[in-house]
Parts: structure tokens; C-alpha cells; sequence
């Protein structure tokens, strides 16, 4: 049974996308039929950061209004084999979605593929109101940052009360804290949110914690998803969560700053 | 959601505050003498100060409003009482009575002091409302004519509202209006204060007046007989 997972958050900019690629890389790189769909109409981002927007013909939006067959519109990744991307279109705006239009596209998907991961843009907007719709469970992305959690939070919110589960009956979506651009040195100074801090607030269980690290943009700018850098401290997080989504049980890395070795506190690195 | 911008109509729970005039004379010319007292002292009152009047005297309630309007004064209806059939004849709302004059009343003809008695204990209490999940920023409770239970965190930017009390036995981080439609015996208690705003009953108390050294603390919340906030620790 096809499960979707919608990655959301409310504040822009805090990872959704990056989260969406590695989330949808990992899960495909361990053998699950995945396909990964961007849900921001006029500002899509995903097929830049899996280096397809060189081979996007037909979009979401498109297959929506019947304008092209899903078969068409479906990238498959060009590195990960069992992965697919469904790219949003750049030139209409979020009006083009409409519910019947993605519960159709959706429920084609199901036949087809394990997971469905829908990255949400920003906001609490028709968008943002669509890609949550249909989920089974959530990834809701926050920086450890006053602002994010607290849009985080308003999206919980909607989450438990503007889903097609909750409003059915069937049950409630499954949260998952996902904590992004975490700096633990930042975090021992009182500069920045604990975990301990947003777990208070937000009262969801935490998937996984992935570091501040240069190598999500080096990733975004080279078209990869981060995941696949496995050298990097926020590809290896990725992994980790990923893990832990299917069930394994790893423990919490890149939570305590760094200890210096010797060397590198003598030259003063 | 702008979803909501859409419908024709909108209930939005907010407080207002709204003052008294309470007639404590059935003599005219004392209840003008006191008015112009009043509007020298206050020169709000002409501006347009919305009062509710709460009589206990069987006074002339079409004069009285008559009157009022040349000052300034806006009567947006009468607490419940003595005045309802005037009040009635009058098309003016009628709010429920003032409830901490329970014990107070002055002797009016007794039959007509029944009513007001009634009234107050008329109000139907329902079983507490009680919520087992976390209250999200941007949500909004209301539990009508009940106390209102909360056994998770309530987050910065919800509002919780209740006719009656409000227990939070976690977290308060947002609003607690309490004693909604008028009850200053309503209070609110709540494990680890970081509230947003509280209010009962109309009166309320923002986050910044809220003494440092209460933060954090398992509090109870009440209004003084002077209609004061007050917090208490339960530590």
C-alpha cells in the first residue's frame, strides 16, 4: 500500500526541498519505488536540486488539466535507479492545482510506486493546503529559530484538523520532527534552540537532526541531493533519518560541538 | 486559511471591554448631579464611552438613556435585572447580571430582586471540556458554558475559551480567557505559566505585566473583589 508523505514546515526556506531530495533519494537508493512531487507552482525549486531541470517537458500542472499523460511528465533520476520526479511548472501559479485534479494524479501514483513524497512550498496557502491534503504522515522541517518554530507549530495544527484523514475519520497523520541547520556549537552558548528546547514545544517525536553544513549548497549547486555526499556531516544525517524512518534504530549524531582535536586547536581552526 | 475570507459571515472570539454604570440612586436629580460629577472628572464619557447599566432601582430607563446620549455616553444595553421588561419595550440588549452583587442586593421590592437571583443560578454548567492533545498556535477552543481542560502544551498563539475555569495541566504559552460571558469567579490554573494574555471576565493582563517571578510557576489565576487580576503561585 502506497504511503504519502508530505515534507511542510510554514516558514520558508528552512529545508523542505533539500529534506524532500535526500528524503526520496534514500528511500529509493534502499530499493523502495519512490517518486518525489513539487507542489510550488511558479517558484519550483526540486528539479534544480536533482539536476533534472534540463529535462522537464510536461509538469504537474499539466498532467492536472490532462494537457499530458503522467507516463510524460515523470523524470526518471538519472543516478538513482527506482526514483521519480514530478516537477511543479514555473509559469502558472498555485490556482492551476486543483483537489479533484491532485487526488486523481495521486491516486495513479499509488498504483505504481511505495512512496509519494510531496514537497510543500511555504505557507499555510492552497499549495501548501494541497500537498498536506492526501498525506499519511509528515515531515514537518524546522531551524532550531523562534519564527520557524512557531510556523511549525500553526502547521501542526493543521495537520491534526485540514487533512483528508482527519477529516474521514480514519485516524490522525503521523508528525515527524525533522530539526535542520542545527549548530550545536551556537546551541552551548544559548545562541540557538536546543533539541531538548523545540521537542518541549512542539511535542512531536524527532526524526532526525541534520547539522548547519556547506555541503547542502556545494549539493544544490551541483544538482545532487545532499544524501549522496556521503563525505558530508548532513548527508550522513540524511542516511540516519532515512534509516530511522524504515525502522532502524540509530542513534541521534552531530548534537554536541565538535571536539577539537590537538592539532587543530593549536593551529586555531 | 483565506478559505475563511470567503464566507459571508464570521464568529470571532474577541474580548472587549466594555464599563458599567451602575445606578445606586432611584432619585433623578441625584442621577444627574452624579453624571455631571462624572463627565467633569472623566472626559472620556463624551467621547463615546460604551457603558452597560446595571440598575438595581426601578428607574425610567428611556430617560436615563435619553440623558446618557446628551453626555456622550453610549448605552449598549442593560445588565440583567430590574430594567428587563424596560429594557425589552426598549429593543437594548440584555447582558447577563453583574454576579459578584450575588450577596449585595439592595432592598428593591423583593419580588422584582427574585429575578436577577435566578438568573445567575440558571446558567446551565455543562461537564468540563477536556482536550488531550497539544493546542496549536492559530487554534481556538471555546468551551461554552463549561470549565475548560487541558492535559498537553498549549502553544504561543492559541487561545483557549471558557464560560467557566480554565486548568491547563501543562504548558500555557498562549491565551486563557476565562469566565467569558461575564463570570468573575472563573479562574484559571495552569502548571508552568508562560501565557500569551489572561483574562477573566473581561479583565486581562498581557505576557508583559505578568511579574517576572511568576514565569515558569504552576499558578492560579483570579480577580480580586476590586475586579483586579491576580496570579498566585501553587508552589
Amino acid at each position: 500500500m502506497a504511503k504519502i508523505i508530505v515534507v511542510t514546515s510554514g516558514k520558508g526556506g528552512v529545508g523542505k526541498t533539500t529534506t524532500s531530495a535526500s528524503f526520496a533519494t534514500g528511500l529509493a537508493l534502499r530499493g523502495h519505488k519512490t517518486v518525489v512531487i513539487d507542489f510550488d507552482v511558479g517558484l519550483r525549486n526540486l528539479d534544480l536540486i536533482l539536476g533534472c531541470e534540463r529535462r522537464v517537458v510536461f509538469d504537474f500542472v499539466n498532467v492536472i488539466h490532462g494537457e499530458a499523460k503522467l507516463q510524460q511528465a515523470l523524470i526518471k533520476d538519472k543516478t538513482v535507479e527506482n526514483l521519480y520526479i514530478l516537477a511543479a511548472s514555473q509559469t502558472r501559479d498555485k490556482d492551476a492545482l486543483t483537489q479533484e485534479g491532485v487526488e486523481r494524479v495521486l491516486n495513479d501514483l499509488k498504483q505504481d510506486f511505495e512512496y509519494i513524497i510531496c514537497d510543500s512550498p511555504a505557507g499555510i496557502e492552497r499549495g501548501a493546503h494541497l500537498a498536506m491534503y492526501f498525506a499519511d504522515e509528515a515531515l514537518v522541517v524546522t531551524n532550531p529559530e523562534v519564527s520557524s518554530v512557531r510556523d511549525s507549530d500553526r502547521v501542526l495544527g493543521l495537520l491534526a484538523s485540514k487533512t483528508q484523514k482527519v477529516e474521514q475519520g480514519r485516524g490522525r497523520l503521523k508528525e515527524h520532527l525533522v530539526l535542520t541547520r542545527y549548530n550545536p556549537n551556537r546551541v552551548v552558548k544559548n545562541e540557538m534552540m536546543s533539541v531538548t528546547d523545540i521537542e518541549d514545544i512542539l511535542a512531536i517525536p524527532l526524526l532526525g537532526v541534520i547539522p548547519e553544513s556547506p555541503a547542502v549548497l556545494t549539493s544544490s549547486n551541483s544538482g545532487s541531493p545532499v544524501i549522496s555526499d556521503k563525505n558530508s556531516d548532513a548527508g550522513v544525517a540524511y542516511d540516519d533519518l532515512v534509516a530511522r524512518f524504515l525502522g532502524e534504530e540509530r542513534p541521534h549524531r552531530f548534537l554536541n560541538p565538535e571536539k577539537k582535536g590537538l592539532f587543530a586547536w593549536l593551529l586555531g581552526s | 486559511m483565506s478559505m475563511d475570507e470567503n464566507k459571508a459571515l464570521r464568529l470571532l472570539g474577541r474580548v472587549l471591554t466594555l464599563s458599567r454604570l451602575r445606578v445606586q440612586s432611584a432619585v433623578p436629580q441625584d442621577i444627574v448631579e452624579e453624571l455631571t460629577k462624572l463627565t467633569l472628572e472623566n472626559p472620556m464619557l463624551k467621547q463615546g464611552l460604551p457603558v452597560i447599566i446595571d440598575s438595581e432601582h426601578a428607574i425610567d430607563l428611556a430617560w436615563l438613556v435619553k440623558v446618557l446620549k446628551k453626555t456622550g455616553i453610549q448605552v449598549l444595553g442593560i445588565a440583567d435585572g430590574i430594567l428587563h421588561d424596560q429594557a425589552l419595550a426598549l429593543d437594548l440588549p440584555i447582558l447577563p447580571p453583574d454576579h459578584t452583587q450575588g450577596s449585595q442586593r439592595q432592598a428593591s421590592p423583593p419580588s422584582q430582586n427574585a429575578r436577577p437571583q435566578t438568573a445567575a443560578a440558571a446558567l446551565p454548567k455543562l461537564p468540563a471540556k477536556m482536550l488531550t492533545d497539544p493546542v496549536r498556535s492559530g487554534q481556538q477552543v471555546y468551551a461554552e458554558h463549561s470549565d475548560l481542560i487541558v492535559l498537553a502544551p498549549v502553544s504561543s498563539g492559541a487561545e483557549l475559551i471558557a464560560d467557566g475555569c480554565i486548568h491547563v495541566y501543562g504548558t500555557l504559552r498562549g491565551r486563557a480567557i476565562a469566565g467569558a460571558t461575564g463570570n468573575p469567579q472563573a479562574r484559571i490554573f495552569c502548571k508552568r505559566l508562560e501565557a500569551d494574555l489572561v483574562a477573566i471576565a473581561g479583565i486581562y493582563m498581557v505576557a508583559d505585566q505578568i511579574p517576572s517571578q511568576l514565569l515558569g510557576k504552576s499558578v492560579q489565576i483570579r480577580l480580586t473583589d476590586d475586579g483586579n487580576i491576580v496570579i498566585e503561585s501553587l508552589e
